[in-house]
């Protein structure tokens, strides 16, 4: 039981060293990070455009129906 | 010279202040500001000379929808001989909207409505008019838009705020940080989206309280904050919209930079 517990710690332990190993930011090379950040802020950028539109797309038609138009007007008797 | 001004004088009473003191003007007031689909509302009021006096008036009251289309109409009447009139009318249910003509009546959430008076004054033979809005509220559809539009805010904050993170981010490698371009945009995004975000989340408030409560005065609030927020939002769109030109910029002088920092350090 023991033995087993032990193999599962040090298979985590390992795991764990790999995955810090091959993911981290700080093995990527300067060029690798400079494009990994800089294509980030690129597509938030994109994905800011994006959430911009729908925002101004939703509140526009509140507002247009909220607006009375040109033709309102109460005819002469 | 004193002919001149004496026919000046005579012009200027005969024009402008002999017909004021026969003009008319009404007193108007609708019982509700804001109804329902089938709901009853009263437009009513009284016109007078502007000396006070009352006596009979051929007007029109209606309730004018968009496009043009009559909720109610009067027709040419004639008023008592106190000068009062009153018109009561119902608001339309979406199918009788979509039959008058209204635009988009199925899928809008309110109907501004023009309710008011067209009276002829007999003294300045000009047609006057008074007017107060009404809003028909399709409360349902009204709901779920502004949950729609609380829903985008909310999607735009989170946006915003990864962008400013990423910026942040970004300047601390130490060879982007070196970029004064950069380094300039993202600070400048950055103070930008926190007031962009402090004002995006004061709208979702009011957006919120109208859910709550729509009256006419929130709603008009509401469209007039709107208003600005887009005006707003195109200013913060064009300031992005250059920080991601820059980084596309600094993104393709990349693999230059490093063989030019590795070139020093040699």
């Amino acid at each position: 039981m023991m033995t087993k517990i032990i193999g599962a710690v040090a298979v985590v332990v390992i795991m764990g060293f790999a995955a810090y190993f091959f993911l981290s930011p700080s093995q990527q090379t300067p060029d690798q990070q400079g494009a990994t950040e800089t294509g980030d802020i690129i597509t938030e950028a994109g994905n800011l455009d994006q959430s911009s539109a729908d925002f101004d797309q939703s509140s526009a038609t509140l507002q247009e129906e909220l607006t009375p138009d040109a033709t309102q007007e109460v005819p002469a008797p | 010279m004193r002919k001149l001004a004496f026919a000046l004088i005579t012009f200027f009473m005969l024009v402008v202040l002999i017909p004021s003191v026969f003009a008319a003007g009404a007193s108007l007031s609708v019982d509700k500001k804001t109804v329902q689909p089938n709901e009853t509302f009263t437009i009513s009021g009284t016109i007078t000379k502007d000396d006070g006096t009352t006596g009979v008036f051929t007007y029109r009251a209606a309730a004018v929808g968009p496009n043009r289309t009559f909720v109610c109409d009067s027709g040419k009447k004639e008023t008592g001989a106190d000068g009062k009139f009153s018109l009561t009318c119902t608001a339309p249910t979406r199918e009788q909207s979509a039959a008058l003509g209204v635009p988009a009546a199925n899928t809008r959430s309110v109907i501004p409505l023009v309710a008011g008076v067209a009276f002829n004054d007999t003294a300045t033979k000009l047609i006057m008019r008074e007017h107060k809005s009404v809003l028909v509220i399709l409360k349902a559809n009204l709901t779920n838009r502004l949950n729609a539009i609380a829903k985008d805010i909310d999607s735009f904050v989170k946006i915003a705020n990864n962008l400013s993170d990423r910026c942040v981010k970004a300047l601390a490698i130490p060879r982007l940080l070196a970029n004064a371009n950069l380094t300039e945009k993202c600070t400048q995004i950055k103070t930008v989206t926190q007031a962009k975000i402090a004002n995006m989340t004061q709208l979702k408030t009011k957006v919120l309280a109208v859910v709550q409560s729509a009256t006419l005065e929130n709603l008009q609030n509401l469209r007039e904050n709107i208003k600005d927020s887009r005006e707003n939002l195109k200013v913060y769109r064009s300031e992005f919209v250059k920080v991601k030109q820059v980084v596309e910029k600094v993104r393709a002088n990349l693999p230059e930079m490093v063989r030019a920092v590795r070139g020093a350090n040699k």
